[in-house]
């Protein structure tokens, strides 16, 4: 736990550096913890939410689909989250895309069936 | 909201395997796991979050002529900020 801290506020202190160097101001060391504290507490939460959302979906594991969601209520973000997994999978959607359409098909071919029993 | 490009001008990101290990901290079933496009994006979110932060604090130490950011200017911005996140 300790460690994970640790490796946490470093982090956060490097992003800091660079957007001192952006912004032409200093970060106080207080002010570098506070945010590295409240990152860990912030990712904890994130943990809880994800898990809650793919049991939800009756998942195992966390998609990207959980992490979308859980930038719903900020636009901006959700479209940022939106570009940076498009790059991430790559051509993976149109996939997705044809497992729909092929759910689709059986479904109207057992309707068929009903239909020719009755 | 203040999300903008340049934000995402910062190079320095999280480590997954941290990001991951503090994530397991809050589940409660074990067993739940996790995609590595979904860790991913997670570290995109944390760095964005960071980002947006430390912004905000500067911004709001800007306004008020300080050239160094203390606690007082994260204090100001917090609430937003969580409501944003």
């Amino acid at each position: 736990m300790r460690r994970l801290k640790a490796a946490i506020h470093h982090s956060v202190g490097k992003i800091c550096e660079e957007i001192a160097e952006l912004e032409n101001v200093q970060f106080s060391r207080t002010v570098i913890a506070a945010l590295s504290e409240l990152t860990c507490q912030q990712l904890q939460i994130i943990g809880r939410d994800l898990e809650c959302f793919s049991r939800h979906a009756k998942r195992t594991s966390v998609n990207c689909d959980d992490i979308k969601l859980l930038a719903r209520r900020n636009p901006v973000l959700l479209q940022h989250l939106q570009e940076v997994s498009e790059q991430l999978t790559g051509g993976a959607n149109p996939r997705a895309r044809k497992t729909k359409k092929k759910k689709a098909t059986e479904t109207e071919e057992k309707e068929q069936e009903v239909v020719d029993v009755e | 909201m203040e999300e903008e490009k340049k934000n995402f001008g910062v190079k320095w990101n999280f480590k997954a395997q941290t990001v991951e290990e503090m994530l397991k901290m809050g589940y409660k079933e074990t067993k739940t796991r996790m995609t590595a496009d979904a860790l991913q994006l997670v570290t995109e979110f944390l760095k964005v979050f960071v980002c947006e932060g430390a912004m905000r604090a500067a911004h709001q130490a800007k306004t008020q002529n300080a050239s160094q950011v203390e606690g007082e200017h994260l204090e100001k911005v917090l609430p937003q900020l969580l409501l944003d996140f």
